[in-house]
């Protein structure tokens, strides 16, 4: 196991030193330099590309930026916020992003796994119709759709719940958007638990179990969903970096300085460093994702251990 | 636990009546876009008005802070790097130069209370009120200008704005920010703490406006250099000595919150407690927060303002930005006057404003816009170069003509460009609007759109690789040099790449030589010179943006201004 985990991690990283090099190359090749700007001079700009040692050939540029990455050091912003460092950036709006991705992940996989129970334990009783009917609607509809109902019918309407993120209060203003962010994994979740629970209930190691008088909440929990968690699992894992990252539109709406806002104004501003830094988060937190979802296989299916092991 | 739960449970219904709602407007039309669902909420919302400004009001008697919506993040609190109209905004709040401006817009004196100029209008000696403070008790002295002029003028420091020093005449300017000379050559010299002498290499017509800006703001020098990197990028590392000082700010945040600042020598005369400016992307969430109390001036666009135009609280004014095309006169048949000319009068100016964009701009047929500066004897510069020029005038019959005419002069039957513009939705709009135009007047013309995000549109049009390109100019100054200088030869803002030396004599001598020392002949000139555009059609102009707001009738005496510092809260009284 021990190994395993070690070749994986190296894999990792030299995965992350690709990913860091085709986004530099790709940025390179994108028109317009960070400070393209009505009001600076040819010349202007040239000294603040040479400020930025954004003169220096790419191959220069990627080497320095690893080097500088190896001691924990993004570099600064050109353009969102001139000369601050992305450690800085970091430090303030990425908690705000997790803190939110965690809040939707939690509630969306535990609504989720309670309505996919009982919509396969009650087959084909009113809970599954409710399900099903959630499932498709969760789905189906876009995340920014719920957020504006919220926003109007609970933030507006009713008062409920402030309409603006405010720092101050976190768990009152990351509700509304938790919800709408959510709504997509209680869907995925719900529908996947009640197809598998349905398979495992079918299956004859459920009839053997039943047969030997194991009954009840234990046939439930030790045999049937304990099998049916693994596929929850697989697509689990990529929602929750989705949610953590933290969504474009929801964070809009509700004004939160999160990453994914900060992601697009980068993108869009040509603020190279800020670009980078987050989709190097971006990737690190999916190899880490995916490598604990491997070792949870293991966790949640001796066999998939047991296999690991014959390696 | 119990109350947690139960919340959960509220919400949860909640969120399902909000399901339920959704799927019944969805229902009735295939498809609901964001667009749709963020009109019907706003017609709802306009019927609710009415009683949310109730709420409003019992809610926001209160506090006595301004709530501020801005659509853009700020990109920088030191006055040497912040670019954007957020950072210009927040800064000109809690920061005071020599000058300030007056109701009116025109320049007041700021921390400084009298000026001296030489008889040969080169040195000019500024006395600072011996009651202008820091807000940590320091004094504001002249040595606190001399210290951030330098750092302006200073190439490491890079900053945006580093060409106002050289706009401002200051002696030894060009060498400075080339970093041929040392900063310390720059003319500005502190004489005593309170005097502050200035040098200039020629006389230099708008230098009391220029001190508005927020690049010759003072700074602290002790005070910058104990913060060394960390400078103006938390409350503890910005020292202002403006009304306001701040109290709540981090890099990239979407709040800054500003404080009365006690120390400021106006302070008796500030009523405010506070300002508070929530950056908000998303408009519709702003109106509602507007109507929620949250706000007290939120800007609109869109749909919104066709919500709200006939609201009390409505207003629109101008942001001084003017969105104009530019030919590239270098590529084949835009170097026809007759093309040109065609392009320029056979699209529907009105239509663009009203039909198109709907939010108060109005159309231009002219570059200068209206109430930008006003000559010597307080006439503007439209009063004495006119409303509008011929060759700018909408009027398809005579554009046809020319267009036929230059068609016939090129040997050609049909041309086909490409218009250059930026993604956003509203120059979006406005470029599908005149490809219509164009093809439906014009036969024998194919425009392509090529739309592109605008560091990379920025990036073609200043290397000439583009046929047609929608631009803006906002201005610098109240001087019509700031949008007459930018077409002299070789200016990296002449992406027509227009070149006529008579054009860039009159504009040197406008700003350097002979013309500078006679105003009224400058003003002349600068006429003279905007016609000269308008009859070559080195640009063809469209409109003058404006900002459409919503403001709590609560609020009185907001400054706005069009050009430089947007707006000052300096009077501002809620009730």
């Amino acid at each position: 196991m021990k190994k395993y985990i070690g070749k994986r991690i190296l894999i990792s990283l030299f995965t992350l030193l690709i990913i860091i090099l085709v986004l530099f190359l790709l940025l390179q090749l994108m028109p317009g330099s960070p400070f393209n700007d009505e009001k600076l001079s040819p010349e202007q700009i040239a000294r603040m590309q040479e400020k930025y040692g954004l003169d220096q050939p790419v191959i220069i540029q990627f080497l320095t930026y690893v080097k500088n990455l190896c001691v924990g050091d993004f570099g600064v912003s050109y353009v969102i916020s001139k000369d601050t460092p992305i450690s800085v950036l970091l430090k303030t709006r990425v908690p705000v992003s997790f803190g939110i991705g965690l809040e939707a992940v939690t509630f969306g996989a535990i609504v989720g796994l309670i309505l996919g129970i009982l919509a396969a334990l009650k087959h084909n009783s009113w809970w599954d119709t409710l399900c099903t009917v959630i499932s498709v609607i969760g789905v189906s509809l876009p995340s920014y759709v719920f957020a504006l109902g919220l926003a109007y019918f609970v933030g507006f309407k009713a008062q409920w719940l402030p309409l603006l993120y405010d720092a101050d209060e976190f768990i009152a203003s990351s509700i509304m958007p938790m919800l709408a962010l959510s709504m997509f994994t209680v869907a995925t979740v719900a529908r996947f638990t009640r197809t598998s629970l349905l398979e495992v209930l079918d299956s004859d190691y459920m009839l053997l179990a039943e047969s030997k008088g194991i009954t009840g909440r234990t046939l439930i929990t030790r045999h049937a969903l304990r099998n049916a968690l693994i596929p929850i699992v697989t697509v689990l894992a990529p929602l929750i970096v989705d949610l953590m990252i933290g969504s474009l539109v929801i964070e809009k709406i509700f004004s939160i300085p999160g990453i994914g806002s900060l992601m697009t104004s980068a993108i869009q501003s040509n603020d190279y460093n800020v670009t980078i830094s987050l989709a190097f988060i971006y990737s690190v937190m999916y190899i880490v994702l995916m490598l604990t979802v491997d070792i949870l296989y293991g966790i949640i299916d001796p066999r998939i251990r047991l296999t690991k092991k014959a390696d | 636990m119990k109350i947690r739960k139960w919340m959960a449970l509220a919400l949860a219904s909640a969120m399902c009546g909000g399901l339920l709602a959704g799927c019944s407007s969805g229902s009735s039309e295939t498809e609901t876009s964001a667009g749709e669902a963020q009109t019907e909420a706003a017609g709802a919302e306009s019927e609710a008005a009415g009683e949310a400004q109730g709420e409003a009001s019992a809610e926001g008697s209160g506090d006595n802070v301004l709530r501020y919506h801005v659509t853009t993040l700020v990109d920088s609190m030191d006055p040497a790097l912040s670019n954007d109209y957020t950072s210009c905004g927040v800064l000109s709040q809690c920061m005071m130069g020599l000058n300030t401006k007056d109701a009116s817009g025109a320049p007041a004196y700021g921390v400084a209370e009298s000026k001296e100029v030489s008889e040969d209008g080169l040195t000019l000696t500024w006395k600072i009120r011996e009651d202008a403070v820091w807000a940590n008790g320091d004094p504001v002295t002249a040595h606190d200008f001399v210290y951030a002029w330098r750092r302006v003028a200073d190439p490491a420091t890079a900053s945006d704005y580093q060409f106002f020093i050289q706009t401002a005449c200051i002696a030894n300017a060009e060498a400075v920010m080339s970093g041929e000379a040392p900063v310390e050559e720059l003319g500005v010299v502190a004489e005593d703490d309170k005097t502050l002498v200035v040098t200039l290499s020629s006389p230099c017509a708008i230098f009391d406006y220029l001190m508005t800006s927020t690049c010759f703001l003072p700074l602290n020098q002790s005070f910058v250099e104990s913060c060394g990197e960390e400078f103006a990028t938390s409350p503890e590392t910005i020292l202002c000595n403006g009304p306001f000082k701040v109290s709540g700010y981090e890099p990239s945040t979407m709040t800054v919150d500003l404080v009365k600042n006690d120390a400021f020598f106006g302070a008796d005369d500030v009523t405010l407690d506070g300002v508070q400016f929530q950056i908000i992307l998303d408009s519709q969430t702003a109106a509602l927060s507007f109507e929620n109390g949250d706000l007290d001036v939120v800007t609109l666009n869109g749909n919104l303002v066709e919500q709200y135009r006939d609201d009390p609280r409505y207003s629109t004014r101008s942001d001084g930005y003017n969105w104009y095309l530019c030919p590239n006169l270098n590529k084949e048949g835009l170097n026809n006057l007759n093309i040109r000319m065609a392009l320029a009068k056979s699209y529907d100016k009105e239509a663009i404003t009203t039909r198109v964009l709907k939010d108060g701009s109005s159309p231009m047929d002219f570059f200068v816009p209206v109430g930008l500066a006003t000559n010597a004897h307080g006439e503007d510069f439209r009063d004495a170069a006119g409303d509008g020029y011929e060759s700018w005038t909408y009027d398809v019959a005579a554009a046809q003509e020319l267009w036929q005419a230059g068609l016939d002069e090129l040997g050609v039957d049909s041309l086909s460009y490409t218009l250059m513009c930026e993604d956003t939705d509203s120059c979006q709009a406005v470029a599908q609007f005149l490809q219509s135009e164009w093809q439906t007047n014009l036969p024998g013309l194919t425009i392509e759109l090529q739309v592109l995000p605008k560091k990379a549109r920025l990036e073609y049009m200043q290397n000439g690789e583009y046929d047609l390109g929608l631009t803006r100019w906002g201005p610098d100054y109240a001087d019509p040099m700031t949008d007459l200088d930018m077409w002299v030869t070789g200016s990296s803002t002449n992406y027509s790449q227009y070149s006529n030396p008579e054009y860039d004599e009159i504009i040197d001598s406008a700003k350097y030589g002979d013309l500078a020392l006679d105003q009224d002949a400058r003003w002349e000139a600068l006429v003279n010179c905007e016609k000269m555009l308008a009859d070559e059609c080195v640009l063809f102009p469209i409109y003058g943006q404006s900002a459409a707001v919503m403001t709590n009738p609560q609020v009185q005496g907001i400054q706005y201004y069009s050009v430089g510092m947007p707006y000052l809260f300096l009077n501002v009284t809620k009730n």
